[in-house]
């Protein structure tokens, strides 16, 4: 704990004086700047190194055209030996509309918030892990839940929602996105390989 | 998803990169043109109207039939980390209010920064009112009478999720209540309701503090505590000398020192769901309060409620959602009372609620409820029916 943080506690805690405690928090929050965004790269390799715990492997770029760069980011395979693997795609999905979440396949789906994450599939396709890598939405977020995501390893898309996998209370748009946008990045593998 | 046309590859020998490229006529569905290009505005919508009958063997009771209330959202994305949101608020067809009004500013997941009209993080209902998050016609009393709903107070602070933990955490600093304006705005029957501010030339002396944990770790189930610090605002203050002690000791007895703290859970097994709240209001400075302005605000106030309900899907392959409910609610805004206060036992009140949901679709509800009602001091319950629909778009 720093200094600024044990500063924060006691003006918020136990010396609250005028306006001091606000420009604490302004302050705290400048601080945090400086840490940013961890970068895709970094956030993917962190994964990989939990899936791929006791091997050697190598990952190598599946370049992917510009039309879909939106939805598959980035795209590696997995090598080991020289051998594919699997792969690995920091993807982006939709999640909650901005302010809320009503209205899945909403054809207007410019007021949609997006979410990204890294999903590992094995040689065959089927998913190896599955993390969520950012979730800015403020509705949804129970999707981050790691017995939820936990569900889909060892599984191969297309999968249907509360069907292969369970629904998830209280986000119910960004589940049945994410599982869309599953099934779309395993057939473009599928298409790519 | 249509076929990809063409595909093509392309082996490119140095740096041992493979480089494939797609034919850019594929056939994208809607969502993945859109995604490059993404717009900033977005415009969105909810709104209930209630119909509530009193039921009486011996009398004739009128209905209210009320379009109880319609919203409107707007919302703005300057860039990938600055967004600004508004909730504005028709009630009851002819009163207007500002229920969120805030930007967001997005460091990362872990922290943003927020600021402006912001809805207290106070048990569930407070920050996710719309009509088809939650069960029955009306939203539970405990989140309007305990809790006071929808309670939203100008300030900032700051929000994030940390995933690996399963933690969600709110803090901010916000302005509070007023609880006095020459008349006092606490009292016992509606306990802190009338003295929310909201963002409406607000008194401003002291912040308040407010936060809230959430934690979804465990498998089904979210957890979340809530509280909320400060000390409420008065009138008597402005443009007094700050030297004039007799007139500030009289100022300060009609300031009530206000800490709350909430737990409340949700259990969803598939398609049963479970949820819990529990909310205390402890106020300090209510002898002199109340021996100043007359009221009868109480020392402490509790209320909380249970609920289980069930999904139903009607239909195979369509969406057509049936959610029976069942919900106890206790509360009292007389639950602790100093001793210059006499405790009106028909603050406290029960209800039992028994009801149904129709979902044609997911931002669509039919909703029928009945509700038995009783204080303290009834021997019998009362019972209203309550029809109406909500919408969220």
């Amino acid at each position: 704990m720093t200094i600024l943080h044990q500063r924060l506690i006691w003006d918020l805690v136990i010396g609250f004086n005028g306006m001091k405690g606000f420009w604490s928090l302004i302050l705290i929050v400048s601080a945090v700047f400086s840490f940013g965004f961890m970068l895709n790269e970094k956030a993917i390799d962190k994964v990989l190194k939990k899936s791929f715990k006791n091997s050697v492997y190598e990952k190598k770029i599946v370049a992917v055209p510009d039309s879909l760069k939106a939805t598959l980011g980035e795209l590696y395979s997995v090598n080991v030996d020289g051998r594919v693997e699997g792969y690995v795609c920091y993807a982006t999905a939709f999640g909650c509309k901005v302010g809320g979440c009503a209205k899945p396949n909403d054809p207007n789906l410019s007021a949609y918030e997006t979410f990204d994450y890294i999903v590992v599939f094995n040689k065959d396709l089927s998913i190896r892990n599955l993390e969520i890598a950012n979730y800015p939405g403020s509705y949804g977020y129970e999707i981050c839940r790691k017995s939820w995501l936990n569900q889909f390893t060892g599984k191969t898309p297309a999968l249907k929602l509360y069907e292969d996998v369970d629904g998830v209370s209280g986000a119910t748009i960004s589940a049945q996105f994410l599982v869309e946008d599953l099934n779309f990045v395993k057939s473009m593998i599928d298409s790519l390989k | 998803m249509k076929r990809i046309l063409t595909l093509l590859f392309f082996q490119l020998s140095f740096l041992g990169l493979t480089q494939v490229y797609l034919d850019t006529t594929a056939d994208m569905s809607a969502k993945r043109v859109q995604f490059a290009d993404i717009q900033q505005f977005a415009i969105g919508s909810y709104g209930e109207a209630h119909y509530n009958q009193n039921i009486d063997g011996d009398q004739f009771r009128a209905g209210k039939i009320d379009l109880h209330r319609i919203i409107t959202y707007i919302g703005y994305r300057f860039n990938e980390r600055a967004q600004f949101f508004s909730e504005i608020e028709f009630e009851h067809t002819n009163e207007i209010y500002v229920e969120q009004a805030f930007v967001n500013y997005r460091f990362n997941d872990k922290f943003n920064f927020k600021t402006g009209v912001i809805l207290v993080p106070m048990g569930y209902v407070n920050e996710f009112h719309e009509p088809t998050l939650f069960n029955g016609v009306e939203r539970p009393n405990v989140d309007k009478y305990i809790i006071p709903s929808t309670w939203r107070e100008m300030g900032a602070g700051f929000q994030g999720l940390f995933k690996k933990a399963s933690i969600k955490y709110q803090l901010y600093v916000l302005n509070g209540f007023n609880a006095y304006t020459g008349a006092a705005r606490l009292s016992g029957a509606n306990g802190l309701r009338n003295a929310r501010q909201g963002g409406d030339e607000s008194s401003f002396l002291r912040p308040s503090v407010t936060g809230k944990i959430s934690y979804f770790g465990f498998d089904k189930l979210l957890i979340e505590a809530s509280a909320y610090i400060g000390k409420t605002e008065s009138s008597l203050y402005n443009g007094l000398e700050r030297n004039n002690t007799v007139a500030i000791s009289q100022a300060d007895s009609t300031v009530v020192g206000i800490s709350m703290a909430g737990l409340n859970v949700s259990y969803a097994a598939k398609r049963l769901m479970f949820r819990g709240q529990a909310i205390y209001t402890s106020l300090s400075n209510t002898d002199q309060y109340n021996a100043f302005t007359g009221s009868n605000v109480a020392k402490g106030i509790l209320g909380g409620y249970a609920e289980v309900s069930y999904k139903f899907d009607l239909k195979k392959d369509d969406y057509l959602q049936m959610i029976p409910f069942v919900r106890y609610e206790y509360y009292d805004t007389h639950f602790k009372v100093d001793e210059f206060v006499a405790r009106n036992k028909a603050y406290a009140r029960e209800e039992l609620i028994i009801g149904v949901g129709l979902k044609p679709a997911p931002g669509l509800i039919f909703k029928a409820d009945y509700q038995l009602f009783k204080t303290k001091v009834d021997d019998n319950f009362t019972s209203t029916l309550n029809l109406g629909f909500g919408y969220w778009f």
